[in-house]
């Protein structure tokens, strides 16, 4: 017999996955909730914890999961200083606390972040970093089965976007940095597999590839740095190493460039970040080509905000008519590390939540469920993503959205989430000024 | 709401446009800035240049026994508005405003000018000193043009700035905070009051635009109008001032602080010695419910694990009284703090006492947690001496208060290399000796314009 969490997940390659009315879904996703939670909360310490103190023995209604959420940075909550001092023992016990698995039981010659992630993938307990800069990576617990989930998600949502069948026939273009983080690679893998032409090599920007060790080194530099540790010659060091990696950026994307030129005429499958599609783009009409030149039926898989670029208003369209990229096959997407589903967006530029994630708007403080029964409502959003094994899918999000659980303009049933989605932090405005702080705005320069 | 401007002596009232406060997202209105009337020109001399120091003193004086709160209408009906536009409860700000006069002492302002001018004669006129070979110099410190950034933290700080600007004599504008868009002009009202016409009062400006406004701030962050930007505090509105200097455009930044404690093995000594250091903790810890820069967020402590365990527990429950400047009950703590003190909980490497709902949380760990602590926060860390606490010490670090305070003088040297910048006895970190510097630097005397006269004789 299938129990309610294999019914939800088995939708995930269904035609009408995106299309249930909330209510009729409402059951079997706390039925599934239930499921993960009891088995979760022996699993998970903290989530134990959080079970306790909130008084939540049972999952029966949304309002059940509210005080088992983690907040995001959650999955940064390990001490700077353990990386720092390779305390790996310390590191492993703070992952045991976050995930369903143990973080090890010998460090032997482990001698770095990257050394300690290996040693734990061996034995089938993944660990995906994030690679932000400037503050401490979030390490999130996975296991196998999160990792393949996770990947076929991609696909499957890419196709039930731009309609585009993974028939293996275009070529694959990854334009964004690849960072050594195996969820990352095997999502790209995956994507790979479906909708390239084995026949031919797919393009990669020839950048070497992140590790998560360059990015905690550049971190704890950072940390040395504020501590007042850091000697002039390691600065230095790292001064040049940020100019010849800029250096070698620049290189990289000229490759690219002439590449994408030079394979005009072929059925192209472009990934990338807005941030490097646009330089991309002004590079190859600098050089006489365009939407003309292109086949009519480019893909483009993107996601996520500018980043921090900044890039004139019409950026899309100027990417579009470069590479004669249709809206219809552009796939855009909302997701969070902390989760492992895509939510696609839809031809009215709305976002699906997927049948095995369960919404939960918030208030602002993140401590009240928002009455979603009077259509859109403004608030940050909460998920919990019933598809994640390797550790709790229940996240509260730094993410100001809007989430409706009406129909779509698309025509479909279910929750959907609304194209503005700014950042809490970025919210913030200059406007504020206070004497009080710390270390940190000391810092300049470096990372 | 309304928030008038004060702008060279005259109240500009008008609703040209909204604007919603920091934090509480309270709406006001301001009027028009007029950016022709809040400058003056180069051409025009400064109103106090030729008023004596010691006449400016007493108009301060006099300020400060007008701003009784319970005479003043202005600062009463200025507690209401605050009230609605500053996180800050009602209750601290109306005490925050019942300890302004004590800003405005005699002793007060004289200490500050005798601790920043060897001689205060430069701030009158030009001083004439003569060297070896009988050549003369005359200086005057100069009154400067200056914009001050005020911190939305403080609701009374303004009248400090207000009394540092007046001292030096400069040409003062304003840029009051969205928090509070009121207490300056309530301030300059009194004065106005008391002489319309006096030159301190044509001195002031004090005006509303939102922080990093370029249309405003691209046009007078310019040497052709000021000779500096006196910022209290950090975060991104200096980041964007930053931008604007130049030759001849200066910054004098208090930068953005934090405090911390140093508690030696000697608190162990009696039950009492305990409670009463706790006591002192938690007062230290608390100031404007932890808002202020020298209020105390980490407490590095000697002794065992047990004795500071029990420690911990005194300062929980002195942390959640209700105090002049604190309240029993601050905002609840932000959630992805309560997340980190769960996870190092739930791992063994932390123990907490207290609550999550803003009435007070001591976290215990043995090295500081990586987060900022915030609304009545306070990490103890153990530590083997309190010399070790040093290598936690940085440039950011203000105050520091010390138990017994007979150790300080073997830790200053030490601290003020690391970059702190005050010691005190812990459970003082608000109280001060009058005419001490502020953040390592008499300010007065960077914020004027040193100007020379040489008679060299050849």
């Amino acid at each position: 017999m299938t129990t309610a969490l294999e019914e939800l997940l088995g939708r995930r390659d269904r035609d009408d996955r995106f299309d249930t009315p909330p209510g009729e879904l409402l059951a079997l996703q706390m039925e599934a909730a239930q499921e993960r939670f009891a088995a979760h909360v022996e699993q998970i310490p903290l989530l134990g914890n959080r079970a306790e103190a909130g008084g939540v023995t049972v999952i029966k209604s949304p309002e059940d999961l509210v005080p088992v959420l983690f907040a995001h940075n959650t999955y940064r909550s390990y001490g700077e200083s353990w990386l720092a001092d390779g305390d790996w023992e310390r590191m492993g016990r703070w992952l045991q606390t976050v995930s369903t698995y143990s973080g090890g039981d010998t460090f032997d010659g482990v001698d770095d972040l990257d050394g300690w992630v290996a040693g734990l993938e061996q034995s089938g307990r993944f660990v995906a970093c994030s690679s932000g800069t400037t503050g401490r990576p979030a390490m999130l617990g996975a296991t196998e089965a999160d990792i393949e989930f996770g990947s076929q998600a991609n696909v499957s949502a890419f196709t039930w976007a731009t309609g585009i069948a993974p028939a293996r026939d275009r070529r694959f273009f990854g334009l964004g940095p690849r960072t050594n983080v195996t969820r990352n690679e095997r999502i790209r893998q995956a994507l790979v597999d479906a909708f390239h032409d084995p026949g031919i090599d797919d393009y990669q920007l020839p950048l070497p590839m992140i590790t998560t060790g360059a990015i905690t080194a550049m971190i704890l530099l950072r940390r040395k740095i504020a501590d007042g540790t850091a000697r002039a010659s390691e600065v230095a060091e790292f001064e040049r190493l940020s100019a010849e990696r800029l250096h070698g950026v620049g290189e990289a994307m000229a490759d690219a460039i002439d590449e994408l030129i030079a394979s005009r005429e072929q059925k192209l499958f472009l990934s990338a970040m807005w941030a490097s599609l646009y330089p991309l783009a002004v590079g190859v009409r600098e050089r006489g080509f365009g939407a003309a030149d292109y086949r009519s039926d480019t893909s483009l898989l993107t996601g996520g905000g500018l980043k921090g670029a900044t890039l004139p208003p019409d950026y899309r369209e100027f990417v579009h008519e470069t590479f004669a990229i249709d809206p219809s096959r552009e796939f855009n997407l909302y997701s969070m590390q902390e989760i492992n589903t895509p939510f696609p967006r839809c031809p009215a530029g709305r976002y699906h939540v997927a049948p095995w994630v369960i919404a939960l708007p918030l208030d602002e403080p993140g401590e009240r469920l928002l009455d979603t029964s009077h259509g859109d409502v403004e608030g940050r959003a909460a998920f919990v993503d019933l598809s994640l094994d390797g550790r709790w899918g229940g996240i509260i999000s730094g993410d100001k959205v809007t989430t409706d659980f009406g129909a779509c303009r698309c025509g479909r049933q279910g929750p959907t989430i609304g194209p503005d989605i700014v950042r809490y932090a970025d919210l913030e405005s200059g406007d504020k000024i206070t004497c009080a702080g710390t270390i940190d705005a000391y810092v300049t320069g470096a990372a | 709401m309304k928030a008038p401007f004060f702008v060279r002596g005259e109240l500009l009232e008008g609703d040209h446009r909204e604007y919603a406060s920091r934090d509480l997202g309270a709406p006001f209105t301001t009027p028009e800035l007029d950016l022709d009337r809040v400058i003056a020109p180069r051409s025009e001399l400064p109103p106090l240049l030729d008023v004596k120091l010691s006449e400016i003193i007493d108009f301060l004086v006099a300020t400060g026994e007008a701003l009784t709160l319970d005479r003043n209408p202005h600062m009463q009906r200025c507690l209401d508005l605050v009230a609605a536009t500053n996180p800050l409860p009602r209750r601290v700000v109306e005490n925050l405003y019942r300890a302004a006069p004590l800003l405005l002492q005699r002793e007060s302002l004289e200490s500050m000018v005798t601790s920043n001018f060897a001689d205060p004669a430069v701030l009158d006129g030009w001083v004439t000193r003569t060297d070896a070979h009988g050549n003369r110099g005359h200086l005057r410190a100069f009154p400067p043009r200056m914009v001050h950034m005020l911190a939305g933290n403080a609701p009374a700080g303004c009248i400090a700035s207000i009394a540092q600007g007046a001292l030096v004599k400069g040409i003062n504008l304003f840029k009051m905070p969205s928090s509070d868009p009121f207490t300056t002009v309530a301030v300059l009202r009194t004065m106005a009051e008391l002489d319309p016409d006096h030159p301190v009062v044509r001195s002031m400006s004090a005006v509303y635009w939102a922080g990093g406004d370029e249309s405003i701030e691209r046009t007078i962050y310019r040497p052709q109008f000021f000779d500096r930007i006196v910022a209290w505090g950090g975060g991104p509105a200096i980041m964007n001032v930053i931008r604007y200097l130049g030759p001849g455009l200066q910054l004098v930044s208090f930068d953005p602080k934090s405090s911390i404690s140093m508690i030696g093995r000697e608190v162990f000594e009696s039950p009492d010695t305990i409670a009463d250091v706790a006591e002192r903790v938690a007062a230290d810890t608390t100031v404007y419910n932890q808002e202020a820069c020298l209020a105390s967020r980490f407490v590095f402590i000697e002794g065992d694990r047990a004795e500071v365990e029990a420690f911990c527990a005194a300062l929980a429950e002195r942390l959640a009284v209700d105090r002049e400047f604190a309240s029993a009950d601050a905002p609840a703590t932000p959630s992805d703090v309560r997340s980190e003190v769960d996870v190092m909980v739930a791992m063994g490497d932390a123990r907490s006492w207290g609550r999550f709902d803003g009435s007070g949380l001591v976290v215990l760990t043995d090295s500081p947690i990586g987060f900022h602590p915030t609304n009545k926060t306070s990490n103890v860390v153990m530590v083997p001496t309190l010399a070790d606490a040093a290598r936690y010490v940085n440039v950011a670090t203000q105050t520091i208060g010390v138990y017994p305070w007979s150790r300080k003088a073997d830790l200053r040297d030490r601290l003020a290399s690391a970059g702190a910048q005050r010691l005190c006895r812990v459970g003082t970190a608000n109280l001060h000796v009058p005419g001490g510097p502020h953040d390592a630097m008499f300010a007065l005397a960077r914020f004027v314009h040193w100007m020379s006269d040489d008679d060299i004789e050849i």
